[in-house]
């Protein structure tokens, strides 16, 4: 497990709470000259302040032209204050709300604030109208540096390949490899250089995708990922450890040569004319970090992709396509030889229409041109080439959204502060969260979107048996029916104390929960459905109802349990 | 999804002058071509090269990869005139024959049945900058986007242009960037931090070696083949960073919540992936901070949805923040193309493109588009507002050409272009092709009267007024292996240079460079469908 560097990091904070409480003005009617306001509440105007110093943790000497960045997605607020000479920095006219404050330079390791452990989520901080938050504070550990270099099967360099840290991540259900940190690409003489790299254990992991190639030659010589120090199966290799600010050079590599494969055949429009545009190829089931430039349609509607290893891909068109922006889609199997003859038929794109549904209490507060509908793969972690963007939702309420055939998904395009989708009904049918059968050549009609602004919200402080406050912990929710804990599920959710010791989970969508608070929880576990099982037998029970807001507060799950 | 988009047009227009590319796979030979491929330094065999064997005459393009010897062979070649070209990633491209490094090479005759051996290059190494980036305080400065850029003349101004991808600083402000085809350069070094709103006081703007953000005030770097320049070190200079702030709503007047506003150069050196950018609020209000002083265009739209953009053209010199920025729904135009009786068959609705192009737009600001007629021949495109052009092509095959476009009131606007309005429709646009052409051929000579072919021609209006981005009156051409050079043109009046450019800088269509070159120019005229033949003296290159 990595090495903790809580001693190394200090974290003081003294908020001085100012006694105000932003007001809430009533909603107010809108004429296009002045200023727009935002759905149900006024905005108000920023007032609070932030900040803080960043410094280096081991010398504790300031770290000037750190950058600090506070996000809040919910108001989508996104600024950046650079500290000074001596490590200081400062926001101002910030609005209240929830942020999270990330500091990073150069090569030391980001850190977000409250963040204690490497790959641990940060707190949030919780700022309210005319406060200051004094004190909020970095001390970053140097990360550590890999250099080497990356050769081919004859002693020559290979640039252009991407070399990464990776590290075994949850994704979608699914443990897989997955880099940490930014990757570096080789140069003409085949050196790389990984630096702010977190301590940790990895694997060294080099791809070189070929960036096109010839069509017309016999050549299938080609690379698969290789690990350190030189296999292209994960079982062999080598896992690197890296300390805090430790320098390992050398990690040079040969990749491991392999033979790829050539996909050749026509693509038409649904019209049975020659597509125009272009097709890509990406791998099925992996995170496919590096596209090559796709293979252009020639104008009797014939392609040829290269380059292709072994394993499961799709193929997909991109580009303006025929006439209304027909899409073409084929998965190809490739087990080493070349597969010649795919032939592709676009279908146009279908439209999926119905209206949103809003409670005649709650209709006032939504702007419906505010709102943007999308309609995307249900498959969480699917490129998004080739589909259409969101659909705006018109005054009357109605909608009309393209999508592909396929299984899809509704979901609302970008925050909408202060509101949640309910529920989704095709054909009758609640589709919200098992997604929905999109056929070739049947558009959908109807569809029902259950809007509510009477959103959850759970929140609390955990105390030790002893009623002593802990100040730093992981909070997990998660459903009591077992069929929820589905990727990305909208059920479970996470979340770490602010600077008061309060954790707090908005928009649950209600029913029964279980809520559990570990005192360290790997950000990418806290969804996967074995951790659930195994913290069940230690969860506290609650449920909750729509628009309710619930005080659940806890006793500390002591991790030996 | 631009570059290659334009990379597409410029094809087509190649496809439209040239003789047919093919369609059809080239008949098998009995001829065979053999060589092997070293490395200049060292001569060590180079494995992996690409050796292509070219004989554009007969349609004929065949590859193939060097073994662990270097060795390769081409086989199957039906007998002909054939250029052998060899390249590898980090190599300079050698063409056989070639007399200086990107030089034209010398093509050999292949008879049916024959080998040709030692067929062989010695390939140079692509050159590489290297330096060390820091702050105005003397520290490293990691993550700055550092760019090899080379000076080039873009719808007639003189701009910095990317010659190579983009590399970043590692953590000690170290940087590298290679690859790099033997030529000049600039060193352009930004670091961007203008995402999203902030307050800061220091913003760097890109900064050229040796440490100015003046183009003319610039350094050139002269790479060689193989050679690495070390020590190009600079440091960033501060300026004072403005703050844009504003708001942005859509065609129906509504917030336009969640799109993108993109801030980008419009002059000087422009790093790739424009200037900084943000989300825009929920109330239609976005702001960026950390933006250095300059001429910028943003650009608002939603992710993923091209048909509604918000475009405009600011002069930052210290903080606006009454931007008001309104989108425009893309307008229609329809028209529909036709083929004159000169004779060749018109070709399949399906192999034709009409491309509609914004002349005086920057090009992140203008919305271009392309469409392919239906079996009537009968089209409809959507475009951003403005001036436009209209211009058509026929995939494969060079017989047929554009003639006229024509509104519904009967005016050519082939050359003047035509004003669409916003959020308008423009219908009954005739694009008339033609099989009718006429047919330059020439040659150069130097002062003792000797055929030149290491050169350049170029040929433009001797109207000034026709010398504007995307004329139709300029054509480029290289003589080839019989030192001939070939090219087909508008009716018109025109001027022919020659001149070798071993640098090749090009284009050369900016007007003060035909100013140049119009002093030694031929004078000549072309008609319709005549045949003629001229010789261009050679003379001195521009000056840029």
């Amino acid at each position: 497990m990595a090495r903790t560097f809580a001693c190394l990091v200090a974290l003081l904070l003294a908020a001085s709470i100012s006694s105000a409480q932003p007001q809430q003005p009533p909603p107010q009617p809108s004429p296009f000259q002045t200023p727009p306001r935002d759905n149900a509440q006024a905005q108000p105007a920023g007032s609070a302040t932030l900040r803080g110093h960043v410094v280096a943790a081991e010398t504790g000497q300031a770290l000037r032209k750190a950058q600090v960045r506070i996000f809040s997605p919910e108001l989508r607020e996104n600024r950046l204050a650079t500290a000074d000479g001596d490590g200081r920095y400062e926001f101002k006219e910030v609005k209240p709300g929830r942020y999270t404050v990330t500091a990073s330079k150069g090569s030391y390791v980001a850190l977000q604030y409250g963040q204690t452990r490497a790959f641990e989520s940060g707190k949030p901080l919780e700022i309210l109208a005319n406060q200051t938050l004094d004190k909020v504070d970095f001390a970053l550990p140097r990360g550590g540096i890999v250099t080497g270099r990356v050769l081919d099967e004859f002693g020559e360099p290979l640039p252009d390949t991407m070399v990464s840290m990776q590290r075994y991540q949850n994704v979608n259900g699914q443990r897989r490899l997955v880099p940490a940190g930014r990757p570096a690409m080789t140069n003409d003489i085949g050196e790389y250089r990984l630096f702010a790299i977190p301590p940790g254990q990895y694997y060294l992991s080099a791809t070189l995708r070929p960036m096109g190639g010839m069509a017309d030659t016999d050549d299938r010589s080609g690379y698969s990922p290789t690990y350190f120090p030189g296999t292209s199966n994960v079982a062999e290799a080598q896992r690197v450890t890296v300390g805090i600010g430790q320098t390992i050079s050398d990690m040079n590599m040969a990749l491991m040569p392999s033979r790829m494969a050539r996909v050749t055949g026509t693509v038409v429009d649904s019209q049975g004319r020659p597509f125009t545009g272009a097709i890509m190829a990406f791998p099925k089931n992996e995170m496919f970090m590096m596209f090559g430039p796709p293979a252009q349609i020639k104008p009797d509607g014939s392609f040829v992709v290269n380059g292709l290893t072994q394993g499961d891909w799709v193929l997909q068109t991109t580009g303006p396509g025929a006439a209304q922006g027909d899409y073409a889609s084929a998965e190809v199997t490739i087990n080493g030889d070349d597969v010649n003859g795919l032939r592709l038929v676009g279908t146009p794109p279908l439209t999926v229409s119905g209206r949103l549904v809003v409670d005649p209490g709650a209709a006032q507060a939504l702007r419906p041109s505010t709102v943007r509908i999308m309609i995307g793969p249900a498959q969480v972690g699917m490129p998004m080439i080739g589909f259409t963007g969101p659909t705006a939702v018109n005054d009357d309420l109605s909608f009309d959204a393209k999508a592909r055939p396929g299984k899809m998904r509704l979901n609302l395009a970008g925050p909408l502060p202060g509101w949640a989708i309910r529920s989704v009904r095709v054909r009758g049918e609640e589709v919200i969260d098992s997604g929905f059968d999109v056929r070739a050549g049947e558009s959908i009609a109807d569809v029902e979107v259950e809007l509510t602004n009477r959103l959850t919200d759970v929140s609390g402080i955990v105390t030790t048996p002893k009623g002593e406050a802990v100040k730093d912990y992981s909070v997990v929710v998660f459903p009591a029916d077992r069929e929820k804990w589905t990727p990305n599920s909208r059920y479970v959710k996470t979340a770490r104390p602010d600077q008061d010791g309060r954790y707090k989970v908005t928009g649950l969508p209600p029913g029964e929960y279980r809520v559990i608070a570990l005192d360290y929880v790997d950000s990418n576990e806290w969804n996967d459905p074995d951790f659930l099982e195994r913290v069940r037998s230690k969860t506290s029970a609650f449920s909750i109802n729509e628009g309710e807001t619930k005080s659940v507060d806890l006793r500390i799950t002591p991790a030996s349990s | 999804m631009t570059s290659w988009f334009v990379v597409i047009s410029l094809g087509l227009a190649a496809y439209a002058q040239q003789t047919p590319a093919r369609d059809a796979p080239p008949p098998a030979g009995t001829s065979v071509i053999r060589g092997r491929v070293i490395a200049a330094s060292g001569d060590r065999p180079l494995a992996k090269a690409e050796v292509h064997a070219i004989a554009g005459a007969m349609h004929v393009d065949k590859a193939v990869l060097t073994d662990a010897n270097g060795r390769y062979e081409i086989g199957e070649l039906p007998a002909g005139r054939y250029t052998i070209v060899a390249s590898k990633p980090n190599y300079v491209r050698a063409s056989y024959g070639q007399r200086r490094p990107l030089g034209p090479g010398t093509p050999i005759d292949v008879a049916a049945g024959q080998i040709a051996t030692r067929i062989d290059f010695s390939m140079q190494r692509t050159g590489a900058i290297a330096g060390r980036i820091v702050d105005e305080l003397g520290d490293p400065a990691a993550g700055v986007q550092v760019s090899a850029m080379r000076r080039m003349f873009v719808n007639g101004e003189n701009r910095l242009v990317n010659g190579g991808p983009p590399q970043m600083t590692n953590d000690v402000g170290e940087y590298r960037l290679w690859g790099l085809m033997p030529g000049q350069y600039f060193v352009s070094a930004t670091l961007r931090s203008a995402m999203g709103d902030s307050n800061d006081t220091i913003a760097y703007a890109p900064t050229l070696y040796p440490g100015t953000p003046n183009p003319i005030e610039a350094q050139r770097i002269a790479v060689a083949a193989g050679q690495t320049i070390g020590g190009i070190n600079l440091t960033l200079l501060p300026v004072t960073p403005s703050r844009i702030a504003g708001v942005v709503v859509d065609s129906r007047g509504q917030p336009m919540s969640g799109a993108f506003v993109n801030v980008l150069h419009r002059s000087g050196a422009s790093p790739m992936g424009g200037a900084g950018g943000t989300q825009v609020k929920p109330d239609g209000t976005f702001a960026i901070g950390g933006l250095a002083p300059g001429e910028y265009t943003l650009r608002a739209s939603m992710m993923g949805n091209q048909d509604e953009v918000a475009t405009a053209d600011i002069t930052i010199g210290g903080d606006v923040t009454n931007l008001q920025l309104v989108a425009a729904k893309l307008s229609t135009l329809r028209g529909r193309v036709v083929f004159d009786k000169s004779g060749a068959k018109p070709p399949a609705a399906s192999a034709l493109r009409v491309f509609i192009s914004h002349p005086s737009a920057t090009p992140m600001s203008s919305m271009d588009g392309n469409a392919t007629p239906k079996d009537d021949g009968t089209f409809e495109v959507k475009i951003g507002a403005g001036l436009s052009l209209v211009r058509a092509g026929v995939f494969g095959t060079g017989d047929w050409r554009l003639a006229r476009v024509l509104t519904a009131d009967g005016a050519d606007v082939i050359d003047a272009g035509l004003d669409v309005p916003v959020n308008g429709v423009v219908e009954g646009i005739t694009v008339e092709m033609t099989s009718r052409h006429n047919e330059l051929t020439g040659t150069v000579v130097d002062a003792n009267g000797a055929k030149v072919r290491d050169c350049v021609v170029v040929v433009f209006a001797q109207d000034s007024r026709r010398w504007i981005a995307n004329t139709r009156f300029y054509s480029v051409s290289r003589p080839d292996a019989d030192n001939v050079f070939h090219m087909r043109l508008p009716a018109g009046d025109y001027l022919a240079a020659a001149f070798d450019d071993p640098d090749t800088t090009g284009p050369y269509n900016a007007p003060e460079i035909l100013q140049q070159l119009r002093e030694r120019a031929l004078a000549f005229t072309i008609g319709e469908t005549e045949k003629k033949s001229i010789e261009v003296p050679l003379g001195a290159p521009p000056v840029y």
